[in-house]
């Protein structure tokens, strides 16, 4: 019998299609924001564009303590660092705003006031401000300044200047020199992490010979050693998954071929699941593509499934190959289908990507194994020595149909697994303990805690209001309302700097009546110059607003909104500041996490229960139901048992069971289907695309990051015991499938 | 000593702008002549643990009908830089490197916001490093000048800041002295300058 060669021809029409349009496509497409994970009918955008914002601000600060050596040395030192990082073009040191600062306070001088001066103001304490001012003029601060007699002579833009900016790293140790500053770019280009990380490495080679000591502080660096450390793993644990699958594949099949053809099928249903999210969607969240990816990554047994039917002592074509696989290669990937279909049933859109995703690309899997992959096979493969020895051993284990006996026992173990796992393991959702930042930045950020105060928070009171003006208003009410103590902990409020219009007609006229109108003229008259007009046309409107205050503030969908950054958690009193808020983004993240985990944990269950209903309308029996048995107990023994390892059960876990119910049902469909000795490569079949997928996803399980070991080492787990309990799905009526009556 | 400084002082008034154009020349006569080197000791041959000098300084400012003068007292050691105001108010200054504080009228101490106070710390330090001799320190912040050699025998130094904002905001610094320092002026562009005057302690009683 020959293939036809038109499907094999479409198929590859359709990879050429499916590959330019997510080229197209794909640019802006990835969505990065861990907030639009959000169930949809949850989702707040402006919440959400403010977290992000949050982020940004705070991941963008550095900061630099310089110990040792003496004074001249640090000095010198820390004006070649600040130049060296000045030079990358990414670094702006702190002091560089300080001229937009000071040019907006000058243009607004006559209209903002420091707190402490309001208060004095209206107390009818003018004079402090005039006394203080004229024994400026004497002092030697003022040099260079001279120009203020004339349009500033109370010096209101400097006492703005030292008032109403955060508190900054003046207060550092008599023995350390300080650097701060913000990284003008995304601290997680790599560029960028290249460009600060080499300049802080030059400048150690030069100066740490002499004695000093840095210490750093600020996002970029902890993203460096996380990208540095993924560059590591990926090198090591991708190079010993290529060396094992290349190993794997030779030992089976004495060819080379084999995994360049299954290599090939990942390829073309990576694309086409891409491409079909992306058509439906219009883009596509990173998590849904790295679980998409990770979950189709079974395609790859698709092949393997192949591609065993071509190995032992019966010769047969191609075409009888194709009919032999075709049955239970169609129920797997119906099945497989149906669980991730379950997740369209979640509010959440990421979950619906990851179905969309790998609902495409395991179809686009299937029809390429049964149509494209034979014509381009070339040659059989022959039976290697790895496939011989599974034949003989493991085969004979996966061969045995179980009593009822050990059946009983199974589930009673797994039960007794469950049990112990839930009562000695945890559940992790904290983000703070998913990270594990290096030893080496901590112990250096403690320093620098240490000497300055410098600690990079995230958390703000976030205000919001139908415009920019209404927004301020409520900010200066949540802060009027604030204890004293909470008020301390808000580093910066925007609308201390730019005040909302009302306020700042009030600080105007207190201005006018009771400084300018009594105390002008007496101060002038004193200096000696100085023109009775200073404040009478102060007020101007070209200085731009800092790009520190501007950070702070946005619109979002119609809502204006503004972040106020604190130090610590601060009690938003329900009263005063309209609807604002208090948000600490890594409780917030921990929160969607558990949700996450709780979800993708319903999604298994769906997924198991779609799986179950799909093999009652396919076999229309209900001992079609032991085909999910297998897939069944691993899901529910895998948590515990990873657990018992001591990995806490945590949301990517959960995501690593959808792989573990797709495959170990695939297994069980090939068992119950090819039960008898015939089917014995079948069962080399099974044990190879195991071996496949826990090399090729369970050997992330050796990786330091907690939530891509979390996921290795579940989806290892699981695929085994998912293989060891697959000879539950095998029938009474072994050999009497209609698989075997195709082959024959 | 203060003599020497007061007759340096009146034999080399501070000419404004026009000095700068001496500069030079100046520096040219200190390379070629050794004169002047006789009676004066190189300027970084100075070092001095602890200073106290009393100071008298003038700021002149455009458009300002006389400059604003002020007298007072600049202690200086390892630990702290005092730069005490007596006159026409009673402001104590305190620079140490947990921060700034002043006092008025010898009432308690109260730090100083950062800021403009900042530059008027480092003017101070600067001082403080000038009297003590502190080349090294000062070349962190100046690119410090060759001595010149005036008329009288006495050198003068130009500091020019190296940062480019502070140099704007004060220009250049000119530091004149023998056995020590006794003049330093700063800025002169845009109207606005400082002079400062430096005699022993001793001249106060």
């Amino acid at each position: 019998m020959r293939l036809a060669r038109w499907p094999a021809v479409l198929i590859g029409f359709g990879f050429i299609v499916a590959l330019l349009f997510s080229a197209w496509r794909i640019e802006g497409a990835i969505d990065t924001d861990i907030i639009s994970l959000l169930p949809a009918d949850t989702h707040d955008a402006v919440l959400a564009a403010a977290v992000t914002r949050a982020n940004d601000v705070a991941s963008n600060r550095v900061a630099f303590a310089i110990e040792g050596g003496d004074a001249v040395t640090r000095r010198t030192a820390l004006a070649e660092l600040s130049d060296a990082l000045t030079a990358t073009g990414h670094f702006r040191a702190a002091d560089t705003d300080g001229e937009t600062l000071w040019r907006w306070f000058f243009a607004h001088r006559a209209s903002l006031l420091c707190p402490a001066d309001r208060a004095r103001l209206e107390a009818g304490e003018g004079k402090v401000i005039a006394d203080e001012a004229l024994r400026q003029w004497y002092a030697p601060s003022l040099v260079g300044m001279g120009g203020l007699l004339k349009s500033d002579p109370f010096l209101l833009t400097n006492r703005l200047l030292g008032c109403l900016l955060p508190g900054s790293l003046a207060r550092a140790a008599p023995s350390a020199e300080i650097l701060s500053g913000s990284i003008a770019s995304s601290v997680f280009r790599i560029d960028v992490q290249d460009g600060i990380g080499s300049a802080v490495a030059n400048w150690r080679t030069t100066w740490e010979p002499q004695g000093l000591v840095l210490s750093r502080g600020g996002a970029v660096f902890h993203a460096a050693h996380g990208a540095a450390q993924a560059r590591i793993e990926m090198s090591v644990i991708g190079g010993v998954t290529l060396v094992a699958i290349l190993l794997l594949y030779w030992l089976m099949f004495r060819s080379l071929r084999a995994p360049v053809l299954a290599l090939l099928m990942v390829v073309y249903a990576l694309v086409t699941g891409l491409a079909v999210t992306l058509l439906v969607f219009g883009g596509i969240h990173v998590m849904a593509l790295v679980f998409g990816a990770a979950l189709i990554g079974m395609v790859v047994d698709y092949t393997t499934y192949y591609l065993v039917t071509g190995i032992g002592d019966v010769q047969t074509g191609r075409a009888e190959r194709r009919a032999r696989l075709f049955k239970p290669l169609t129920l797997g990937m119906l099945t497989s289908i149906g669980a991730f279909a379950a997740l369209l049933a979640f509010p959440v859109p990421a979950f619906r990507q990851v179905a969309v995703f790998g609902m495409s690309g395991l179809f686009a899997a299937w029809l390429g194994t049964l149509w494209l992959v034979p014509l381009i096979e070339g040659g059989r493969m022959t039976t290697g020595p790895g496939a011989a020895w599974i034949a003989r051993h493991a085969g004979r284990y996966l061969a045995r149909t179980p009593g009822a006996l050990w059946r009983v026992g199974a589930v009673l173990a797994v039960v007794a697994i469950l049990a112990l796992g839930w009562r000695f393991g945890g559940i992790l959702d904290d983000v703070r303990g998913l990270q594990s930042p290096s030893s080496v930045l901590a112990a250096e950020e403690a320093r620098l805690r240490e000497l300055t105060g410098f600690a990079p928070s995230s958390a703000f009171i976030l205000v919001r209001g139908n415009s920019a003006g209404e927004t301020a208003r409520h900010e200066e009410e949540l802060l009027a309302s604030l204890s004293p103590e909470d008020r301390d902990a808000v580093i910066l409020a925007p609308s201390r700097i730019d005040p909302s219009p009302e306020a700042r007609a009030r600080d105007t006229d207190l201005l006018q009546r009771r400084l300018f109108v009594p105390f002008l003229p007496g101060l002038t008259a004193e200096l000696g110059s100085g023109s009775p007009d200073a404040y009478a046309d102060a007020e101007s409107g070209d200085a731009a607003l800092p790009a520190l205050i501007a950070s702070l503030r946005g619109e979002t969908g119609g809502t204006h909104w503004s972040l106020l950054p604190v130090s610590r958690t601060v009690a938003v009193p329900s009263q005063g500041g309209g609807d604002a808020q208090f948000v600490d983004p890594a409780d917030l993240y921990s929160a969607l996490f558990g949700e996450y985990r709780r979800l993708a944990t319903l999604g298994v269950a769906a997924a198991c229960f779609m799986t179950g209903l799909m093999l009652l309308v396919i076999y229309r029996e209900v001992s079609a139901l032991r085909v999910l048995l297998p897939a069944l107990l691993a899901v529910l023994a895998t948590p515990a048992i990873v657990m018992l390892l001591g990995l806490p059960f945590s949301f990517f876990s959960a995501m690593g069971l959808f792989l573990v119910v797709g495959a170990g049902v695939d297994y069980a469909i090939f068992q119950r289907e090819h039960p008898d000795e015939n089917g014995k490569w079948t069962r080399v079949g099974i044990v190879l695309a195991a071996l496949m997928t826990c090399i090729s996803v369970g050997l992330l399980g050796l990786s330091s990051v907690l939530p891509v070991r979390s996921f290795g080492v579940t989806v290892a787990v699981g695929i085994f015991v998912s293989l060891a309990l697959s000879p539950l799905a095998r029938g009474r009526r072994a050999g009497a499938s209609s698989g075997e009556e195709i082959a024959s | 000593m203060g003599n020497a400084a007061g007759s340096a002082r009146k034999a080399c008034p501070v000419a404004g702008m026009s000095r700068l154009f001496l500069l030079p020349a100046l520096m040219a006569i200190s390379l070629a002549g050794p004169a002047g080197a006789a009676t004066c000791p190189a300027p970084d041959t100075l070092r001095e643990d602890a200073v106290e000098r009393r100071f008298t300084q003038e700021r002149h400012i455009e458009g300002m009908s006389k400059p604003l003068r002020s007298d007072g007292v600049l202690r200086a050691d390892e630990e702290r830089i005092v730069w005490h105001m007596t006159s026409p108010f009673d402001v104590e200054t305190v620079i140490t490197a947990d921060g700034i504080t002043e006092s008025v009228d010898g009432g308690t101490p109260q730090p100083v916001n950062a800021g403009p106070a900042n530059m008027g710390a480092g003017i101070a330090r600067s001082a403080a490093a000038l009297m003590r001799g502190q080349w090294d320190e000062l070349r962190t912040l100046f690119n410090v000048s060759s001595p010149a050699v005036l008329e009288s025998g006495d050198w003068e130094i130009l500091l020019t800041p190296l940062q480019d904002r502070m140099k704007s905001a004060i220009g250049t610094i000119r530091v004149q002295g023998c056995t020590e320092v006794v003049r330093v002026e700063i800025g002169g562009a845009g109207g606005d300058r400082q002079v400062i005057d430096f005699s022993s302690a001793d001249d106060a009683s």
